[in-house]
C-alpha cells in the first residue's frame, strides 16, 4: 500500500511524543498532528513536568516501571547533551517529605531515579512538621520548551501540524488510514469515555531563582518544583472539577502551604496562575481498535488517560502506541494484499 | 575605645559585625570603623561564586574545620529567616568528582546528606570514577556584602574609603585596636612570605537549567585548577584556574579557553549558555589562616593588631568562625584593659 497516513489527535506531551515515536519507527508513514490546542495552551503546559511517577491502580507495576524507565533514560541523555537547554530538560535534586511514615518507604521507581535514599535526621530538621523523607535526583521537563522542541523535531521530519478541533474520530476516515487518539481530557467528549474524569490542578509559577531543590509533600498536594526560569508551586487535586478558571483563594492557599515548606518563597515575585485538568483514569487507555462503517475501515490507537503521571511515562507509552500503530499497518498491509488476490 | 577593621571583603565586614554585636552592649565607648580601598562589588569576595565548601583534603588543621562548621551552622540557622534572600543565602546540592577513590572529607557531617555517588550517577561524568553528593549552602557576596554593610551602617559603624599604608598610620590616628582583614595584599602592611596570590579566573554565564554545583578534582592538579561549575541565583560561574604566585588581575584569553572547553566537556548542556562576564581575582593563599594577636611596635609607640587573613579559596566557607575567633581575641584585649565590667562573655 502507499505510505500509511497517520493522524495524531492531540498536541500535548502525549500527542507530540507519540507522533515522534511513530516517525522514528515508521519512516515511511506520513504523520500529521491535529489539535485544537498547541503549546502554551495544553494541559502539559500547566504541569511542572517533574519525573516522579504516580501509581496507577489498573496497570501492572512492572509495566509502569518499564514506561518510567524508558522515559527517564531517554530524557537523561537529552539533559546531558547540548540540546538540554532548548529541550527544557534538566536534572533536579530534592526531597519528598511525609508527615507520617508511608506504608511503602521504598517506591517501585526508587532504582530508576538517581541516588535514592532516606533522608537523614539533619536533613529532616529543615521540615519540622514531617518525620520521614526520601532524597533523590530526578529530571524535569519544562513546558513550553519541551513541547516546542518536540514540535521542531517533528517539523524537521516533515510532520505537518494543524489547529483543528476534531469532533469525532470518524470524520478523519477519508483522509487517514490510522488515527492515534492522544486527546487527553478531550477524550471524554471525543470518544465518549465515561471512565475518564478530570482531576483539576491549580498551580502558581513564580520567579524564585534561588530555589535549586524540589520539595514535595508525600500527600501529593503541596510541592515546589524549580524549573529553568520559574518555580512551579502546587497544588490541588479536585476530582471531577472541570473549571479552567483560576481561583484566588486557592492561589493564596497554595502560596501559604508552599511558604511553610520553604520560607524563602515569601520573597517570590511575579506570580502567574495556571490550571490544568489531569486526564485521570484507572489505567492509561493504550489499545488499538478497528472501526468500520459501510465497508470503510479506520484503525484507531488510543493513548490517553495518564492522569497525574503523564510526563513520567510519556516516552514509554508513546513507544507502545507506536508499536500498536505498527500492528495496524501490518494489519492494513495484510488486508490490502488479500484484496489483491 | 576605637576598633578599626582594615578590609571590606567578606572577612572584614563580617568581623566588624561580629565585634559590634558581641561588645557594643558591654563597652559603651566602643566605636567600630572600617577602612578599605575596595568595597563591594570590587573586592575579591565579590568574584567568588559563594559555595560553602572547604578544601577536600584536610590540611590537618582542626581549628579551621571547627571554624568551617561554625560558619555552616550559623548560615543554616539563617536559612529560614526573612533575611536569607537579602543575604544571598540558599541551599544547593551537587557533585564532587574524582578520578580515583579518596577518603571522606573532614566536613562530611557538616553538610547535609553526604554520600558517595552511585555507578549510574558516575556515568554522567565520563573520566571520573568516584565522587560525592551533598547539599550545602550558597552565600553570594554581591548580596551578602551589601547586607553586612547595611547592618553595620544601621549600627553607626563608619566607613572610610582609603588605602591604609601602615598600622602606625591608623594607631597614630587614635585607633586602639586594628583588625587586619586585608586579604591577599596583607603583605603590603607587613611582609608575609607565606601569603601568596592564588590567581583565579571565572566566566559568568546564563544557564538557569543548571541546578547543581559540580566540582572536579584531579590528584596533583591542585584545588580549583580543574573545572568547576557553580550555579548562582542569577548566573552560573564556570571556573578552574588557580595559579600560585600570579598577581595578574587581568583576564587571560588562554585561561578563558581552558575554562570554557573543560566545563563544556564536563557538562555538555552548557554549550548553549550565553557568556555574560569574565573576572579574575587573587585568592589570599596561605598554609593556614593567620588569626592571631600581635603588638606591632613602631617608632614612638605600638599598635595592637588582630590579624585575620589568608583564607585562600575558602573565605566564605570559614568567615563566621574566624569572625568569632577574632572577636574573642578582641575580648581578651578589652579584658586586659579592664574595659568590660563583667566577666568575659561566653562566645
Amino acid at each position: 500500500m502507499a505510505a500509511p497516513k497517520v493522524a495524531v489527535v492531540g498536541a500535548g506531551v502525549i500527542g507530540l511524543s507519540t507522533a515522534l515515536c511513530i516517525v522514528e519507527t515508521c519512516p515511511s508513514c506520513s504523520v500529521t498532528v491535529l489539535s485544537d490546542q498547541f503549546s502554551p495552551n495544553t494541559t502539559s503546559d500547566a504541569a511542572a513536568g517533574i519525573l516522579i511517577p504516580h501509581t496507577s491502580p489498573g496497570t501492572p507495576i512492572h509495566v509502569q516501571k518499564q514506561w518510567f524507565k524508558e522515559t527517564f533514560t531517554y530524557l537523561l541523555a537529552i539533559s546531558n547533551s547540548a540540546e538540554a537547554s532548548e529541550a527544557g530538560i534538566h536534572l533536579i535534586s530534592g526531597w519528598q517529605v511525609f508527615k507520617n511514615t508511608p506504608k511503602e518507604e521504598i517506591p517501585f521507581w526508587s532504582d530508576v531515579v538517581l541516588g535514592f535514599r532516606s533522608m537523614s535526621e539533619a536533613e529532616l530538621q529543615k521540615f519540622p512538621q514531617h518525620r520521614f523523607g526520601q532524597a533523590f535526583t530526578t529530571l524535569k521537563c519544562d513546558c513550553p520548551p519541551y513541547l516546542l522542541w518536540l514540535e521542531k523535531r517533528l517539523k524537521a521530519t516533515g510532520v505537518q501540524m494543524y489547529t483543528r478541533k476534531v469532533a469525532d474520530l470518524w470524520e478523519l476516515h477519508s483522509e487517514y488510514n490510522i488515527v492515534v487518539n492522544c486527546a487527553g481530557i478531550g477524550a471524554h467528549q471525543l470518544v465518549g469515555d465515561e471512565k475518564l474524569f478530570p482531576v483539576r490542578g491549580q498551580v502558581l509559577k513564580v520567579h524564585a531563582p534561588w530555589v535549586k531543590n524540589f520539595i514535595r509533600d508525600g500527600d501529593g498536594l503541596t510541592y515546589i518544583y524549580p524549573g529553568i526560569h520559574r518555580v512551579t508551586l502546587g497544588g490541588t487535586r479536585e476530582k471531577k472539577n472541570w473549571s479552567l478558571s483560576p481561583d484566588p483563594s486557592t492561589t493564596k492557599d497554595i502560596f501559604d502551604r508552599c511558604c511553610s515548606l520553604e520560607p524563602s518563597l515569601c520573597g517570590a515575585q511575579d506570580v502567574t496562575v495556571k490550571v490544568g485538568l489531569r486526564p485521570s483514569r484507572w489505567c492509561v487507555r493504550l489499545q488499538r481498535e478497528v472501526w468500520s462503517q459501510g465497508g470503510v475501515k479506520l484503525s484507531v490507537v488510543h493513548n490517553y488517560g495518564h492522569g497525574a503521571g503523564g510526563f513520567s511515562i510519556h516516552r514509554g507509552t508513546a513507544k507502545e502506541a507506536a508499536r500498536l500503530v505498527g500492528e495496524c499497518i501490518a494489519g492494513l498491509q495484510g488486508s490490502s494484499s488479500r484484496a489483491k488476490l | 575605645m576605637r576598633v578599626a577593621v582594615i578590609g571590606a571583603g567578606v572577612i572584614g565586614l563580617s568581623t566588624a559585625l561580629c565585634v559590634h554585636e558581641q561588645y557594643h552592649g558591654l563597652v559603651p565607648s566602643l566605636e567600630v570603623e572600617v577602612y578599605a580601598d575596595r568595597y563591594t562589588p570590587h573586592t575579591t569576595s565579590d568574584g567568588a561564586a559563594g559555595l560553602w565548601q572547604p578544601y577536600v583534603r584536610d590540611r590537618g588543621n582542626l581549628q579551621e574545620t571547627l571554624w568551617n562548621k561554625e560558619t555552616f551552622d550559623y548560615l543554616l540557622g539563617h536559612l529560614g529567616s526573612a533575611a536569607a534572600k537579602e543575604m544571598g543565602l540558599f541551599l544547593i546540592s551537587g557533585y564532587n568528582l574524582f578520578t580515583q577513590p579518596v577518603p571522606d572529607p573532614a566536613w562530611k557531617n557538616i553538610v547535609l546528606g553526604f554520600r558517595n555517588l552511585t555507578p549510574k550517577e558516575l556515568e554522567l561524568f565520563p573520566g571520573y570514577s568516584y565522587g560525592w553528593f551533598n547539599t550545602a549552602l550558597m552565600l553570594e557576596c554581591r548580596s551578602y556584602l551589601p547586607w553586612l554593610s547595611n547592618r553595620l551602617r544601621q549600627k553607626g559603624v563608619k566607613f572610610f574609603h582609603k588605602k591604609v599604608e601602615s598600622f602606625q598610620e591608623v594607631s597614630d590616628g587614635g585607633v586602639d585596636v586594628v583588625i587586619n582583614c586585608t586579604g591577599v595584599r596583607a603583605g603590603e602592611l607587613q611582609p608575609d612570605p607565606e601569603l601568596q596570590p592564588g590567581r583565579g579566573q571565572i566566566i559568568k554565564v546564563l544557564a538557569p537549567w543548571v541546578k547543581h554545583f559540580i566540582v572536579t578534582h584531579i590528584t596533583d592538579s591542585g584545588i580549583y585548577n580543574v573545572p568547576y561549575i557553580i550555579p548562582g541565583s542569577e548566573f552560573t560561574i564556570l571556573g578552574g584556574i588557580n595559579q600560585r604566585g600570579n598577581w595578574n588581575e587581568e583576564n587571560s584569553a588562554q585561561d578563558h579557553k581552558t575554562i570554557w572547553e573543560s566545563c563544556c566537556r564536563l557538562l555538555p548542556a552548557l554549550q548553549k549558555a550565553q557568556i555574560v562576564e569574565e573576572w579574575s581575582g587573587l585568592r589570599p593563599t596561605r598554609p593556614s589562616v593567620r588569626l592571631e594577636r600581635e603588638t606591632v611596635r613602631h617608632g614612638h609607640g605600638q599598635a595592637e593588631v588582630i590579624h585575620n587573613y589568608g583564607h585562600g579559596g575558602f573565605g566564605i566557607t570559614i568567615h563566621w568562625g574566624c569572625a568569632l575567633a577574632a572577636a574573642r581575641l578582641l575580648g581578651s584585649i578589652l579584658q586586659e584593659r579592664k574595659l568590660t565590667g563583667s566577666p568575659q562573655p561566653r562566645l
